[in-house]
């Protein structure tokens, strides 16, 4: 046994140390591939049904499309064969990696839970990131090569004409980045799963319907209003967006719709996705936070930037106006989806956590972000206000700007709204913050988080609905419903009533206060429990420490004697 | 110099039910070390303790020195762990399994493999696919994994649980030679029979408490002395004070004897022996289970040969660890 763990050179200080980092740090990656990645693809070198899966696949493809084409060739011209083939081909080709994509990946991880291989796995000091980058490389291979498969099948558009080499390039961008997402998003509810059945059912009972959806919505839905912006992209068409970058016309919209809107779309949620398949992988005594948090306030920042920058093709100050409240909306759902992630927060670091810290000497700015309810908190309550500030003051400042004689922001209307969701916004996060520190079921708790704000977004409106019939309804009656969040819409009625507004403005006080009070109370109650931890484990310490003292002792007595 | 592993004062609760309650004991280093318990005693609980895989309710846990909680990662490269019952990637050969932990461990795979197949006999079938091994050879791959590293502690639970008696002597062998590379080894069994010769130490657990724990002479003896009277506090057993047993005060063995004829005659002769409290048939021999000084044997023979029974052969059962497991957990289980 001559096995000696291969010494990592010790980078030399200052800058040629990070320069010098940075050179192993490529070296390693360039000589060494993922071992994960490449046993993973020898296994499934080994697995016979490999090819005749990726036979059967392209077989069909070719039927369908070769159906569809000769369907259409009775009818019309070849360029039109050319595109509805198009068409054809990328829209099943998404369902394919929409499908296949996360259902490989739901293998990858809790297959190895299952099988008892993962300790393994662990224990070889690997980290929770190499086993997330090698078991997404091993699930998006798989998957891209489908698509390789299938390329054959698409050039067939070609033949007929009436699509751009460029747009079928493009179409084949999209493919693959849309295939990483829902490998990412497979892998992401394997790492959370047991068992690979489990796993699979879950993406797939998710990944069906979404991907029909977005199918739906992104496709045949947001084509034709791209038509009606961009007459030359084709009305309705499901694959409108290889086309557009070939069609439209340059400008802001084209930068936007282009490359703004689809790299948030698609980057935000892998990121969210891969982070939180780490913070899976990763112990629960170990941090799983800081790197969440960090993308929290990565697409804290994107957000706000996207905001603006959708505000800059404005003209009118109701468009402003409109453009506010979907924002303000958007920010206040990520918010609630953010709270419902941070509510799996440990009350306080780990005594694992904060001996790694004091080991390399992390600053107080890296321990704030890290576990720690508080902070936590802290963090999206803050990242919030200031968001939603920065939003506010881009649409004044856009204001300025508009052009003489359009009509201008309703500013009143703007802040009786901004300060309702604002004042909501506060309390689900006091909400959220208060759950947490009153049980460890996290999965639970995030139930009566749902239910609680489920009921209050329906609940008032059925209380002014029969107040409103017993009071023989005067629009008053409305302001009983104020404690819905649905209700920040109804004060975007230029002209609602003055109880309306008044209820409006209480409520936002109400919610602003007992958001705080909750954020308190749950901080209090954190912060006692784990004192009460911290003081049990003083004393085992010192007791350890006395015992350790005493063997020391005796074993100097018989040394000496 | 430290011990290899220190126990001290771990308590474990899953749910509302303590697994472990007040565990505490040493591993001196070299030591094949048994720990010993009926199923659901916590033995798999306290060894995920020591792999930094779980974090304990209370208490601490030291691996050469070092705490388990405070610096996980430089314990994890001087264990090596095999689960129990863990599974194998099935459609990968020997070598490619080996290579693939030898770059995840970060060691020089093509030296490291070889050495590693040689140490556990598995050179002559490197090229095998897993899913085509035998139980046995796939435990001793697994064996071989947790040697890549060269660790200094072997952590190792039910090593020998799933393997035939072949397969079984096979590891004992393995064991005892790692033991003479200089590596400490700790077993988790609760099969008595596949430990006993190769262990020089043992922790006895039951329902998450230690029963008793040293040196498997020293146990003996001190037992030994116990039968014989000797006024007893708390007997102080590896630091642990916990071992309030209740420990008959004559000691029981076993011999097993052959006789001429039918063994039934042997045994109705034999009940109304001195000393023997009780008789099994099994196999063709007669079992006799008696109590006192082994002089007894002696009574036994001329006692089976005054009623005239053939006596072909006397051998007395000699299995320490057995003994020891026996009576220190007599008082839980009646
Ligand atoms: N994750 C868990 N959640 C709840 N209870 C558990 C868990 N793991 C183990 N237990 C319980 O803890 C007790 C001890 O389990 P453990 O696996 O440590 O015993 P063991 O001595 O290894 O037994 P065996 O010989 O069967 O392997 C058992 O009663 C078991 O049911
Ligand atoms: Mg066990």
């Amino acid at each position: 046994m001559s096995a000696e763990p291969v010494a990592t050179a010790e980078p030399a200080q200052g800058a040629t140390g990070l320069v010098e980092r940075l050179r192993q740090a490529i070296a390693r990656h360039s000589s060494a591939p993922n071992p994960i990645w490449m046993r993973e693809m020898r296994q499934s070198a080994r697995l016979t049904r490999t090819p005749f899966v990726l036979m059967s696949l392209t077989i069909i493809a070719t039927m369908i499309i070769a159906g569809v084409g000769g369907s259409v060739m009775q009818t019309q011209r070849s360029d039109a064969v050319g595109q509805a083939l198009f068409h054809t081909f990328f829209s099943l080709a998404f369902f394919v990696v929409a499908w296949a994509g996360p259902a490989v990946a739901a293998n990858a991880i809790a297959s190895e839970r299952e099988g008892r291989t993962w300790e393994a796995v662990v224990l070889t000091g690997m980290s929770p990131k190499t086993i997330a980058r090698g078991k997404f490389l091993s699930a998006f291979t798989a998957i891209a090569s489908y698509v390789v498969m299938l390329a054959p099948v698409g050039a067939l558009c070609f033949l007929f004409g009436g699509v751009d080499f460029l747009e079928v390039l493009i179409g084949y961008v999209y493919l693959f980045a849309l295939s990483a997402l829902f490998v990412a998003f497979g892998l992401a509810i394997s790492s959370k799963l047991a068992t690979s059945r489990g796993a699979i059912m879950v993406t797939l009972l998710l990944s069906v319907p979404a991907s029909a959806t977005i199918f739906g919505t992104f496709g045949p839905g947001l084509g034709q209003a791209v038509h009606g912006l961009w007459e030359r992209v084709p009305s309705g068409a499901p694959v409108w967006l290889p086309m557009a970058y070939v069609r439209g016309e340059l400008g802001v919209e084209y930068v936007l719709l282009l490359f703004v809107v689809p790299f948030v779309v698609i980057a935000v949620p892998a990121w969210f996705l891969y982070e939180s398949t780490v913070a899976n992988l990763t112990e629960p005594t170990d941090d799983r936070s800081s790197g969440l948090k960090r993308w929290f306030i990565g697409t804290t920042l994107v957000l706000v930037l996207a905001a603006l920058s959708a505000m800059i093709p404005l003209i009118t100050g109701d468009q402003i106006l409109i453009a506010l409240v979907a924002d303000t909306t958007l920010l206040l759902l990520f918010v609630l989806f953010c709270v419902s992630v941070f509510m799996g927060e440990p009350l306080a670091p780990s005594r694992r956590v904060r001996y790694a810290w004091d080991r390399s000497n992390v600053g107080r700015v890296s321990r704030w972000l890290g576990p720690g309810m508080e902070p936590t908190f802290q963090l999206v309550l803050g990242a919030t206000v200031i968001a939603l500030a920065l939003v506010s003051v881009g649409g004044l400042v856009r204001e300025m700007f508009l052009p003489r004689g359009s009509t201008s922001l309703r500013f009143d209307v703007f802040a009786r709204f901004v300060s309702y969701f604002g004042g909501f916004t506060v309390f689900v996060i006091g909400l959220g913050a208060w759950l947490r520190a009153r049980s460890t079921n996290l999965f639970g708790q995030r139930i009566v988080f749902g239910v609680i704000l489920g009921g209050l977004a329906i609940v008032p409106w059925i209380i002014a609905l029969v107040l409103g019939i017993a009071l023989r309804g005067s629009d008053a009656t409305l302001s009983f419903a104020c404690a819905s969040p649905l209700f920040g819409f109804v004060l975007l009625d230029h002209s609602a009533n003055g109880e309306v507004v008044a209820a409006g403005f209480v409520m936002s006080v109400i919610f602003a206060g007992t958001g705080f009070a909750a954020l308190g109370s749950a901080f209090r109650r954190a912060r006692g429990i784990v004192r009460a931890w911290e003081e049990r484990q003083d004393q085992t310490d010192a007791a350890f420490a006395a015992e350790d003292a005493a063997l020391e002792a005796a074993s100097r007595n018989a040394a000496s004697s | 110099m430290t011990p290899a592993i220190r126990v001290r004062h771990l308590w474990h609760r899953f749910g509302a039910f303590d697994v472990l309650r007040d565990v505490t004991f040493d591993v001196g280093r070299g030591e094949i070390f048994g720990f010993i318990g009926p199923n659901g005693a916590g033995k798999t609980t306290t060894i995920r303790v020591m792999a930094t895989l779980l974090e304990p309710t209370a208490g601490r846990v030291e691996i050469d020195g070092v705490d388990v909680m405070r610096d996980p990662e430089s314990v994890r490269r001087s264990i090596g762990y095999m689960p129990d019952h863990a599974g194998i990637y099935e459609r990968v050969t020997v070598r490619e399994y080996l290579e693939f932990f030898a770059e995840a461990y970060r060691v020089p795979p093509a030296s490291v493999v070889d050495a590693v197949l040689e140490l556990t006999d598995l050179g002559r079938i490197s090229d095998k696919v897993v899913v085509t091994m035998s139980k046995g050879q796939k435990q001793r791959l697994q064996l071989a994994r947790v040697l890549l590293h060269d660790p200094k502690v072997l952590i190792l639970d039910e090593p020998a649980s799933d393997l035939d008696p072949r397969a079984r002597i096979e590891m004992r062998n393995l064991l005892l030679d790692l033991r003479g590379l200089g590596k400490t080894i700790l077993l988790s069994s609760h099969i008595l029979t596949e430990l006993s010769d190769v262990c020089t130490s043992v922790a006895i657990l039951e329902r998450g408490q230690l029963v008793v724990a040293g040196p498997i002479a020293e146990i003996a003896s001190r037992f030994e002395a116990r039968r014989a009277g000797a006024p007893q506090g708390a007997p102080e057993i590896g630091g642990a004070s916990a071992a309030a047993v209740a420990v008959p005060q004559a000691p029981r063995r076993r011999v097993k004897l052959r006789v001429v004829g039918a063994p039934e005659a042997a045994s109705a002769a034999l009940s109304t022996a001195p000393g023997v409290v009780e008789v099994e048939l099994a196999g063709g021999y007669v079992y006799a289970t008696y109590e006192g000084p082994e002089s007894v044997v002696a009574h036994i023979v001329a006692h089976l040969v005054h009623a005239g029974v053939g006596i072909l052969g006397v051998e007395q059962e000699r299995n320490e660890l057995e003994r020891i497991f026996l009576e220190a957990t007599r008082g839980e289980m009646q």
